[in-house]
Order: C-alpha cells, then structure tokens, then sequence
C-alpha cells in the first residue's frame, strides 16, 4: 500500500493507494501517530484508489477517529462501494464522517 | 559488524546464563520442598519420642523432654510450613530451613549425647541435595561447631541432663545407695570429678566423632560438586537433543517440500484430478508419492514405502524417488524405470533397506495405463462405479536383489474411473486393542462413498475413517494416500486447496490463491471483498493464536458448487471456536468502541453461513457465501 501525504494550509490530505489489511495497517497507524503528535487535527483521507480494507484497517480508522473526536475533524471521501458494504455492516458507517 | 557479533556473542552469553541459572533455580526449588518434608518428619519423629518417654519407653527427664521437644518441633514446623506455602520459591528458605535444621540436630545431640551420634550427619546430608559446595561446606562448619558445643554443654551440664553415659568412676570409686534411686546414687557420687575434667571427656568424646564427621563431610561436598556437574551435563545434552530436533524439522519441511503439494497440481489439465498427503510417523518418514507429467500427454503416479522408518528410510527414500522420477522422464516402459532403478539401489546398500513401490504412467488422451508393481499393496480401483483391489504381479521389491526383470501390465481406464494408492500405514493402522484397519475396511470406506466424490473429499473421508478407527493409540507407521481421478473437470463443481504456513507474511499468498479462485469462477466484485476480508480476518486469527509456541501450518480451500463458495481453513493449532466470540456493540459511541471481536463479526456478517468443528485436533472453520448476485 502507498501513502501520498499532503499539507493544505491546516489539512492533512492522506491518499492511500492499494490494499489496507494485517501487514499495511501498521504502516499507516505509525504516520498517524506521528501526525497527531505533531498536532495535526484536520484529516482528510482520500479511498478513491484503495482496493481493500480489512478489520485491521477499521482498527486504525477507529484509532484515528477515537483521537480526533475532541478537537479535531477527521473526514473519509470517494469511498468505492465494496468498502462502503464494509463500512455498512461493521456499523463505522454512523462514526465515520464520509462525503 | 564486529560490534553486531559482539552483541550477538554477549546476548548468547546472557542467554546461556539465564538458562543455567534456572535449571539451578528448578533445583534448588525441588530441594527446598525435599528438605521441607524431612523438617517435617523429623518433627514426627521427634514427637514419637516424646510420646515414647511419656509412656515409659525411653528414659529421659520427662519435663525436659517435654520443653526441648516442643521448642524442637515448633522450629522444624515454622520453616518447613514457609516453605511450603511459598511453594519453595523463596531464595531465603533454604538458609532458614538449614539453619533450623542444624540447630536441632545440635540441641537433641546436646540432651541425648551419646544416644544419638549419628544426628551430627544429618544435616550435611540434607544440604548435599542442593548440589552447591558453599551450602555444603558452611552447613559442615556449623555443625561441628554445634556438636562441640552440644558436647561440651553435655558434659558439663551431665548431671542436669543426666546423660548418664558421660559418668565414669575412677577405679576405686565407692557408689553410696541412698534412699534416692540408682540414677540419683550415680549421679550425685560422680559429680565432683566430672565437671573439672571435661575436657578429657572432650577429647575422648567430641574429637573421635569429629574425625568421623570429617569423613563424612568430605564425602558428602564432593557428591554435592558431582550432583551440580550432573546437572550441567544433562543441560548439555538437552541443548544438544534440542539442535537436533531443529535440524529435523528442517529435515521434516525439506522432506515434505518434495513431495508434490500444491493442489490443484495441473491446473492446465482439464481431464484429471489428484490429490495425495504423507504423513510421517516421525519427523521424518520414508514413505513417498509422487506424480508428474512424462510428456504432454503422460501422467506418472507413484506410490512408495521404504523398509523400515525416521532417518535412514527418509535418505532412501530420497534417492529412491529422484532416481524414479528422473528414470522416467527418459521416456522408458514403467517396467524398465523399476528394473533400472532396482540395480542402481542395490549398489552400496549396505543397510540392507528396501523398497515397495507401485508406479503407473496414464495415457491421459486415451485411458490407456500401464503399470508395474515392486511389492506394493496393490491399489483400488474405482472403475464404472465398482470398487475392487487392482489384480497386479506383485513383483520383487527395488533395491532386494540385483538383477531382477520387472514385468508391467496394462488396462484401460474409462472416463470417471478412479485410483487409490495409499501404503500400508492404513491397512495397518492400529487401535487401542491392536486390531488391524485392514483391507477390507479400506474398501469398505470406499464403496460407501458417493460416486462422483471429488479427490480431495475422498482421501480426507479416508483419513478420517481410518483416524475414527485408531482413536487415541499412537501413529506407528507413515501414512501416505494418493486419489486420482479420471473424470473431466466440472467448472462448476471444484474443490481447491493449499496448504500455507501460518504467518502474517504467507497473506498476500493466501489472498491471491483465493482471489484467483474467485476470478475463475466469475465471483463479483462485492463478493471477491467480503470474501477476501473475511478469509484474512480467519487467516490472521490462526497465524496470531493457533500455535503460540511454535510454527504451525494453515490449510485453506475453496469448494465452488454453481454460484456458491464454500471456503474453509484448517489448523492443527489449539482449539478455538471463533464462532463463541462476542459480537461488538455496533451503535455504540465512538468513545465506547472496543476493536476487539469486529473481525468475526464482519465475517459473520458478511458469509450466509460460519460453521466451526474440531475433529482430530484440527480446528476446521467454514464459511459459505454466493460468488454472484
């Protein structure tokens, strides 16, 4: 899985490329931590070219959402519709603010 | 690169002493329970005779009796009782229960001087068990040094104690009987000239015992040096047994990686499938199969046990099997492969191993099979529905005798005719009652089957049946199974399987191995992704927990049936049903979430059905869904 990160004046723009499962959710845990310790709150997460995300996948979005849920924004756009399915049955679809 | 092997080196090193010192630990620990016991039966023993000298058995002060036993046993008790509520693992309960130990040995040695000689031994004795010198030594030391202060407290205090044994009159000594008893006429007539000479009664007394315990002190430090070298040794060997059982797995895994086991084994073939396991009855085995293709259009099988079993077999059984394999793709008659094959064996086989082997070469264009047989049990045929042994010559084993001309024989298989190859681990499989599977059971396992019963299904209702037969007694001889079967593939009825070690990086394998499966049966894209997360979440769960110790292995298979998959993992790992888990609160607050459970929920969510079953230490798990909307 590819992480492309980009910073719009207060934004973090993350664009994640491939499959989000047991051996990539790490990767992308360890950059969020390293964000949110820099005081990132603004995230925005692009699935347009994600494939795949698995439970360990939903454990880093709920991580990232549990952080942020205070004094942040976390926002989830172009959601294909088989991670959408996903979304919809483990219930992340009421937690999660996806556009 | 020095500094890395320097580390390496100081880490092996700690890691070396972390091991001694816990086998010492273990030690010390046994010894402390041991040395509890004896505090505690010497506490026994102790009161025995008290009770004795309250019933007029023994003859001591009964009021002095009475304070040293009950002094002795309440500080034999108090340790010993420490020590077994913590069940000796406490660094300290050693010196406490010595010391104690010691201590009262001196005190019955100081009232019962002379009775009781040989008590000065016992607490060296006991301390010996811990198999340390210091300990040895330093109990040594302190006991003679109490026992000579017992003595000496003995005779001085002779007449308090009443020992009578340090009384010696003087020739010409006059004994004047009072009204008082002979005890109290001794003593009082003896007291002048004993208190001022003890030191004569040291020397005569104390010193001869002191040699003795010398002796025996020396003894007993050296067992203890003996006992603590044993215990290295023995660390030793296991360390060395341990190195051997890594190269055997390796041995095991390189054994098992030789054999064909990827199935399907010729996906580009559409007119056969086969399907084979080996399962050695000890690391390693010397049964064999193996198939592969001669030509475009020649399929070889063979099936194969090796004399004898473990290491050696398992060598043979190598060369056995390449020189085969590598006969055969000569393009020789099956007959000749053995014939060949047979004189190169039987040079510089000094073990005196043979082998029993079965090998047939299928025309698969035209059914036409052509085998030889070397002293196998002869296979099953399942032709037009009828199952029955392969009449063969059954032949000399390979590698018997030099010379020997095999002859081979030839049939026609029809179109969904079947082959079942296995060695004699089945037929010979034993139960409890040493009872026999046997052939009849075998072909009875098989005529029960349904006709159109794919490979895979039928060696595992094989397995199965022979494993409900052997229940609990132990796997004596390797087990080796091979299906084939003629019947042209249906598309659309199709089991696969592989077999994957558990790990976190065997996943992108397991993934695509499912997703071709999915692509070749025409699965949609919804389908393919709850699927596919779900078979990671199982995949996952089996390489994290199934085997906590050690490395396991993970079956996973796809059994398509029109537009429905079954996928199901199997592992010999502990037992779990993931089934039993909880469901994760989904309406839950973002701050009450918990991240636990949400993978099995989503593939009990996702699948139209989860079924979990444990059957012979496998946990086997299955999920079935549509492929196609």
């Amino acid at each position: 899985m590819e992480i492309i990160k980009t910073v719009n004046e207060n934004v973090t723009d993350i664009t994640l490329v491939g499959r989000l499962d047991t051996t990539t959710a790490p990767d992308l845990e360890k950059e969020l931590k390293e964000l949110f310790e820099q005081g990132t709150s603004q995230l925005s997460l692009n699935f347009e070219q994600l494939d795949y995300i698995s439970s360990a996948g939903l454990r880093v979005l709920l991580f990232a959402q549990k952080s942020l849920s205070e004094n942040g924004k976390m926002t989830i756009r172009n959601v294909k519709p088989e991670i959408m399915e996903v979304f919809d049955i483990t219930g992340f679809i009421d937690i999660l603010t996806i556009e | 690169m020095l500094v890395k092997v320097k580390k390496n080196l100081i880490k092996r090193f700690e890691e070396e002493f972390i091991r001694t010192t816990d086998t010492l630990w273990e030690n010390e620990v046994t010894a402390n329970l041991l040395v509890a016991r004896i505090l505690i039966g010497t506490a026994m023993i102790i009161l025995a005779v008290l009770v004795a000298d309250y019933a007029g058995i023994m003859d001591i002060d009964q009021t002095f009796m009475f304070r040293i036993s009950t002094a002795s046993i309440t500080a034999l008790l108090i340790p010993a009782g420490l020590c077994l509520y913590f069940k000796g693992r406490k660094k300290w309960l050693k010196i406490m229960m010595l010391l104690t130990y010691t201590f009262v040995c001196a005190g019955i040695e100081a009232t019962m001087t002379y009775n009781v000689p040989l008590i000065m031994a016992c607490p060296i004795i006991v301390a010996v068990r811990y198999y340390s010198r210091p300990v040895c030594v330093s109990t040594a030391v302190l006991t003679a040094l109490l026992s000579g202060f017992a003595s000496y407290y003995g005779i001085k205090m002779g007449k308090g104690l009443k020992d009578l044994n340090y009384l010696q009159f003087f020739p010409g000594s006059l004994l004047e009987l009072g009204n008082g008893s002979l005890k109290d006429a001794v003593l009082n007539s003896a007291a002048a000239d004993y208190a001022s000479s003890w030191p004569i009664y040291m020397e005569r007394a104390y010193l001869p015992k002191l040699l003795m315990y010398w002796m025996i002190a020396t003894v007993c430090v050296e067992i203890a040096r003996r006992g603590r070298l044993a215990i290295f040794s023995q660390q030793a060997e296991t360390r060395k047994s341990e190195k051997i059982a890594t190269e055997l797995n390796l041995a095991s895994s390189i054994q098992a990686n030789m054999l064909p086991n990827i199935f399907p084994a010729f996906p580009e073939y559409n007119d056969f499938d086969i399907y084979a396991t080996m399962t050695p009855a000890k690391a390693v085995g010397g049964d064999f199969y193996d198939f592969f293709m001669i030509d475009e259009k020649h399929l070889a099988m063979v099936i194969a046990d090796v004399s004898g079993k473990g290491i050696p077999a398992a060598m043979f059984m190598v060369i056995a099997k390449t020189l085969i394999k590598d006969h055969s793709q000569l393009g020789l008659s099956p007959a000749e492969v053995f014939s060949r094959v047979n004189d190169l064996l039987c040079e510089g086989n000094e073990a005196e191993l043979f082998v029993t082997a079965w090998m047939g070469v299928l025309n698969i264009d035209n059914g036409e099979l052509v085998y030889v047989n070397a002293g196998h049990n002869p296979p099953v045929m399942m032709l037009d529905g009828e199952v029955s042994y392969l009449k063969c010559r059954p032949g000399f084993v390979l590698a018997g005798m030099k010379g020997y001309k095999f002859s081979q024989q030839n049939m026609t298989l029809q179109k969904g005719d079947k082959i079942f190859l296995y060695t004699d681990g089945a037929t010979e499989a034993k139960n409890i009652d040493g009872e026999l599977y046997g052939e009849e059971r075998l072909i009875s396992c098989l005529k029960g089957l349904k006709k159109d019963i794919g490979c895979t299904e039928a060696l595992r209702a094989v397995r199965s049946d022979i494993d409900t037969f052997v229940k609990d007694a132990e796997q004596f001889d390797d087990l080796t199974l091979l299906a084939f079967d003629y019947t042209p593939k249906n598309k659309d009825k199709e089991t696969v399987e592989r077999t994957f070690d558990a790990t976190d990086e065997k996943l992108h394998e397991v993934m695509a191995f499912v997703e071709e499966g999915l692509e070749a049966h025409e699965a949609d894209m919804k389908s393919t992704m709850a699927i596919t997360v779900a078979l990671e979440e199982m995949f996952v769960n089996i390489s994290h927990y199934a085997y906590p110790d050690s490395m396991g292995k993970a079956t996973v298979g796809m059994r398509f049936d029109h537009d429905e998959v079954e996928i199901y993992l199997i592992d010999s790992g502990i037992p779990f049903n993931p089934l039993e888990k909880e469901d994760p609160d989904i309406k839950a607050s973002i701050e009450e979430r918990e991240v636990g459970g949400l993978g099995i929920f989503m593939v009990k969510q996702s699948m139209d059905e989860c079924r979990y079953e444990r059957r012979n230490g496998q946990n086997i798990f299955t999920m079935r869904r549509k492929i196609r909307q």
